[in-house]
């Protein structure tokens, strides 16, 4: 009997130890983000007492009202749900709102003196969402949500903050966003990019690569943001714009080089005019090795996801010079990491690397889903400085705000676009790999943004 | 003139084999050479396929396990090499931390975020210099291997010799779940692409239209088919390997012969490990490094290894190979516009080739599909009869409800989320506790019921909409027991991992049956006008509600309980009545249960199609849940899950059933671990699959067996203590006769 006591402590003492591997330190979190190649781009160099640039703070304190300065006393609290924690994950989305919240706290004043606390929650599958929407709605210090970027999830919490609580959506890339009643898109979401290249490709590339654009191959992750992607947003689209013929190739979400080749060759995209990856970036890269081992020499149009640390250093890695796939066409929202020029995106790196520092981070991801997540803040912060505090109040800005959007291009309203009701922007940018150098092509430096709503319009008489 | 035939083909399989490959190659070119190009290029997952494979038969042969982590330890390795070679580090495994002892008691009294935090073992070492050679580091992750092997083998697999092919099984779904943690915690949760190694550059240009083959792919190819050969001589000319072969066959013999099963074994896990963790190192800088891709191999692989009958090392590499071609020639048909894509989904075909391969391997094998020799085989998990049901289910309706009306939202969605739970493993214990059928389809199975039942049903009145996709489920159930009447143990589990696969990928994943969105919406469940919904959480019967306005409603809860009431009540019923004893009569032994006159046949489909129908209002209640049913949830891997916590449960209880409930994903354990322990998911789900092991190794009826088994274990002692007296009596009256 005493035996089985001794066993019982015994074991509740092997659950305790087993549960203190649990406690560990996050050290190993550390090799998620990797280094830059490239230096963020910066007009003058910052002053001896501030790790980031007086212009900065100048530029952000004029878009959020707030006083400036470091804030204190009660914090506000903002909730923020992102996917983490398995695969695929979207780190560098929360890299970007943790770097809003530390430069509004610090030198923004934060919301008329008091500092933003963020409430985090991360999904990795479907009922996380339910879950996290439940945590938030639960919290009566929350009054609104930003979401980072989410492939799962997205229904439940959506469904479960609708006319609650506004939700913010930091990237919208799957079909319940984009229809979202009662969610909020500060950008013209993955549909404006996805849209805008297909019109580039069909209408723009002719006259850039003096060629014509009859045949298109597109090679989309089989999941319900690039089915979506692909079937409802760029064929039809294509097609309408005098394409004609779009082949579209699903390949897994996890798919490698080996894979991409197989995909890349059952598109036909050899003896395509235009070859079309939407892909993320660990899939992007498998695309570069196979388009270089099968000798395609097709124009390439792709989004911004294709953007990152992970492509500059594998470039890197295989004696390229440049941190894009050289001849590649990019469509984002209007202004680009790596070209400078745009005050609220240099402002933004110029915090990204700033806070970085302070934080240790030796290798920020501060491209692809950082920038819209960190200027998602930046607009709440400026409708709570303006006295809006409350859900109702902040539901209410977000329907009247008709911009100027950070770092965002052309026309802005929410409720405006006539498909997708969340999507409050409308206009993207081309920019292109050229060797070394990354250039504007149609973009909001030179005033030639795509407007794919107007086009369509156009087109359609 | 027919048999002579036969007799040839027999005699000459290898020539007839390639003159028919060639055949079929040469009429695919005549047709359209295109084709053949996104076969050629798609090899080099064709050999990262065929190493899984092998790994697969050669544990299997080495220890009849047939290992569903192989995928996930080819993987590993490969994440160890990335580690040593890209960041010069060594990671020092999840270590448990003494210190916990004090923060645990010291945290429960405090606020978040101001927790107290000992000091902890590192998380990784860094090596002297910046990273390590490419040789020193594949010799470090080499060794990791063999170590990794060694552990396998000596602490988790050599306990199981004697054990049941469930508990083999379950243990290595336990230890996906757990390396698969430990990646995701130690290297982080971004996918690693082209980590460095020095492949072979370029291409090799093929004659006509038929493509190229890319060097580093052909590489992998040619060290895959060198390891196989190496292996068939090694299994052919020395002692080793005709110990291995003899063992397999026969290992009682074997032991005669003076071979010791164990030391066979710990070399075939260490070969096994050595070889995935090579192709895993190799295929690094074409593949993604991630807690997917490579795992997830295991189900095309199995497929290989089947059709290689689970012997033949060159058969599974042409057969991984051949996997690979074929899901590059289905993906260039998907995108030829005379393809039905509405219909079929040409991603969901590649991956649900294998379903195919395996259905065509079953055919062509028939009854000589391998079972595998062993000294004895354990028995399974004791299935006691229930006492004490009435009491047990008032006591437990109280609780729950009281946690539904008396605790917070979080208490409320965890207690939902186990009475879902426990519906899907009471169909597991009827299934393979009652009747031995191992499913690793059952998740597949409930998500018919609810995809059907929000496209065609979701206009009924609640509870005829669930009932019917609960049938449209036994349908299903009913189709998957055709298999099962002539297979069973690890051969049931691979094709039902099969039909999971398939079932995911075609009907779920198919875009005119599913819609593109990827989810299909399930409307609350409505009761006399009233909405039950889990978001209506203002609704009050008889003056009640949950005590906030936080979803979930608590009455949904109710409505969970009432139909876990009920299914366990019929589970019991089923377990005491003549059925009951007809289904274990079956597991026990189909052949005398056939000479005792019990129709093996009907009750095996009997068992599938009423499990399907339970699991079928599982899958139903999980949709109402979320208010949609996705592919994700219902996924392959999520059978995987689901069996593994059954059995940590106790999969031939009902009591198992609700224990296993409150372990599940998302349950009341998992909300004791999150919001009190203040444990992260991921660690909860390692320590979960670390239990399951240990479970599988020590406790085979699992948590709600275990007082059952702990006074066996006295009643034994005691018995065993009893006659030693009776024999030290004996023997001192013999001395004392004698002198």
């Amino acid at each position: 009997m005493r035996s089985n006591k001794i066993r019982f402590v015994a074991g509740l003492a092997v659950l305790g130890l087993l549960v203190g591997a649990c406690s560990e330190d996050d050290e190993s979190v550390a090799p998620t983000i990797e280094a830059p190649t490239s230096e963020a781009p910066t007009s003058e160099a910052p002053s001896d007492d501030l790790p980031v640039q007086q212009s900065s703070i100048d530029v952000s304190l004029a878009y959020t009202g707030g006083p400036g300065g470091a804030a204190s006393g009660d914090p506000i609290k903002v909730g923020f749900v992102n996917q983490e924690g398995g695969t695929p994950a979207f780190p560098e989305a929360t890299f970007g709102i943790d770097t809003a919240v530390w430069f509004i706290n610090n030198y923004l004043g934060g919301v008329g003196g008091r500092p933003i606390e963020l409430v985090k929650c991360f999904v990795t599958k479907e009922e996380d969402g339910l879950k996290c929407g439940q945590e938030m709605l639960a919290n009566d210090e929350v009054q609104a949500v930003i979401t980072g970027t989410m492939l799962s999830g997205n229904q439940p919490l959506l469904d479960t903050l609708k006319d609650k609580k506004p939700v913010f959506i930091g990237n919208p890339v799957t079909t319940p966003e984009f229809l979202a009643s009662d969610g909020f898109a500060l950008t013209p979401g993955s549909p404006g990019v996805v849209q805008g290249l297909a019109i580039f490709a069909a209408k723009y590339v002719p006259e850039l690569e003096g060629k014509e654009v009859k045949k298109v191959a597109v090679v989309y992750q089989d999941n319900a943001a690039g089915t979506i992607a692909f079937t409802a947003l760029t064929k039809p689209i294509l097609e309408m714009f005098g394409v004609e013929e779009v082949t579209g190739v699903p390949v897994p979400d996890t798919a490698g080089a080996t894979e991409m080749a197989t995909a890349i060759q059952s598109s036909g995209a050899a003896t395509a005019d235009v070859f079309y990856p939407l892909v993320t970036v660990q899939g992007c890269i498998g695309i570069y090795d196979a388009i270089k081992t099968l000798e395609i020499t097709t124009t390439v149009v792709t989004t911004g996801l294709c953007f990152g640390v992970p492509m500059q250093d594998h470039l890197k890695s295989v004696g390229e010079e440049g941190d894009l796939p050289d001849g590649w066409y990019f469509g984002g929202y209007g202004f680009a990491y790596e070209i400078p020029g745009n005050p609220d995106l240099d402002s933004y790196i110029d915090a990204a690397f700033a806070y970085a520092k302070e934080e240790g981070i030796e290798n920020p991801e501060y491209t692809g889903f950082a920038g819209p997540t960190f200027a998602t803040l930046m607009t709440l912060v400026q409708f709570m400085n303006g006295g809006s505090l409350d859900s109702e109040s902040l539901r209410a800005d977000v329907k009247a705000f008709v911009g100027p959007m950070w770092a965002g291009v052309g026309d802005f309203k929410c409720g405006g676009n006539p498909t997708f009701p969340s999507l409050c922007g409308f206009s993207i940018g081309i920019q292109q790999q050229q060797g070394t150098e990354y250039v504007s092509i149609l973009d909001g430096y030179n005033g030639k943004a795509i407007n794919p709503v107007e086009e369509m319009a156009a087109l359609a008489g | 003139m027919e048999q002579s035939s036969k007799a040839f083909v027999k005699k000459q399989k290898l020539p007839v084999g390639i003159v028919t490959v060639i055949a079929l190659f040469a009429i695919l070119y005549a047709w359209d050479a295109q084709q053949l190009a996104p076969m050629f290029s798609n090899i080099g997952t064709g050999a990262l396929m065929s190493a899984v494979a092998l790994g697969v038969v050669l544990t299997f042969r080495g220890s009849g396990v047939v290992n569903f982590a192989n995928g996930v330890i080819t993987v590993f390795v490969a994440y160890w090499y990335y580690g040593f070679k890209v960041e010069g580090r060594l990671y020092v495994p999840p270590l448990p931390n003494p210190f916990v002892l004090i923060e645990i008691p010291v945290n429960w009294f405090r606020d978040e975020g101001k927790y107290l935090d000992l000091p902890n073992w590192p998380t990784s070492i860094d090596l002297p210099g910046d990273r390590l050679t490419t040789a020193t580091a594949v010799v470090l992750a080499l060794v990791v291997a063999v170590l990794l092997g060694l552990f396998l083998h000596f602490a988790i697999f050599k306990p199981l010799r004697n054990a049941p092919v469930l508990a083999k099984v379950v243990t290595s779904v336990g230890l996906f779940v757990v390396l698969q943690e430990f990646i995701r915690i130690r290297f982080g949760e971004l996918a690693k692409t082209g980590v460095p190694f020095p492949l072979p550059k370029g291409k090799i240009d093929l004659p006509g239209e038929l493509g190229i083959v890319p060097k580093n792919q052909l590489f992998l190819v040619i060290v895959v088919t060198v390891i196989a050969v190496g292996l068939w001589a090694l299994f052919k000319f020395t002692r080793f390997g005709l110990a291995t072969r003899a063992a397999a066959e026969n290992e009682k013999g074997a032991i005669v012969l003076g071979f010791s099963p164990d030391f066979l074994a710990g070399a075939n896990w260490v070969l096994s490990t050595l070889i995935a963790g090579l192709l895993g190192i190799l295929a690094s800088p074409i593949t993604n490094l991630d807690t997917i891709t490579i795992p997830l191999l295991i189900v095309p692989a199995l497929g290989a290894a089947l059709l290689a009958n689970f012997t033949s090392f060159g058969l599974t590499v042409a057969a991984g190979v051949g996997i690979a071609m074929l899901q590059g020639w289905i993906q260039y048909q998907g995108a030829q516009t005379w393809f039905p894509k509405g219909v079929l989904p040409t991603a969901g075909l590649t991956q649900a080739l294998p379903f195919f391969v395996v259905v065509v391997a079953m055919y062509l094998r028939g009854k000589s599909l391998p079972v595998r020799g062993s000294v004895s085989v354990g028995k399974m998990p004791f299935a006691s009869a229930p006492k004490n049901v009435i009491p047990f289910t008032i006591v437990a309706s109280i609780v729950v409800l009281a946690l539904l009306f008396g605790w917070n939202y979080e208490w409320r969605q965890s207690t939902i989320n186990t009475l879902v739970a426990v519906v899907i493993a009471l169909s597991l214990v009827v299934l393979v506790g009652f009747v031995g059928q191992i499913s690793l389809a059952q998740m597949a199975i409930a998500g018919t019921a609810g995809f059907f039942m929000s496209k065609y049903f979701d206009d009924l009145p609640f509870p005829l909409a669930p009932i019917i996709g609960a049938f449209v489920a036994a349908i299903f159930g009913v189709v998957v027991s055709i298999p099962a009447l002539r297979l069973r143990g690890v051969n049931l589990a691979v094709i039902t991992l099969s039909v999971a696969v398939a079932i995911e990928q075609l009907i779920f994943k198919n875009k005119t049956f599913a819609g593109e969105v990827g989810a299909l919406p399930v409307k609350p469940p409505e009761i006399a006008g009233k909405d039950f919904g889990p978001n209506n959480t203002l609704l009050r019967v008889a003056g009640l509600k949950g005590r906030d306005d936080i979803p979930p409603n608590a009455w949904f809860g109710v409505i969970c309980l009432v139909f876990v009431i009920i299914l366990c009540l019929m589970v019991v019923n089923v377990r005491r009545s003549n059925t009951g004893r007809q289904l274990l009569a079956v597991r026990s032994n189909e052949r005398a249960a056939a000479a005792v006159g019990i129709d093996v046949a009907r009750t095996k489909i009997l068992a599938f199609g009423l499990a399907a129908f339970v699991a079928g209002l599982g899958g139903t209640l999980s949709g109402y849940r979320f208010g949609s049913v996705t592919p994700q949830y219902f996924g392959a891997f999520a059978s995987l899950t689901f069996l593994s916590f059954a059995y940590l449960g106790g999969i031939a209880s009902v009591s198992g059933a609700v224990v296993a409930g409150i372990v599940a994903p998302n349950g009341l354990n998992f909300n004791f671990l999150e919001n009190i322990l203040h444990l992260d998911q991921g660690y909860a789900t390692l320590i979960g699959g670390v239990g399951l092991i240990i479970t599988a190794v020590q406790n085979p009826e699992g948590l709600a067996g275990a007082p059952r088994l702990v006074k066996q274990r006295q009643i034994d002692k005691a018995v065993r203590k009893k006659a030693m007296a009776e024999r030290s009596k004996v023997e001192a009256s013999q001395r004392e006769g004698s002198t």
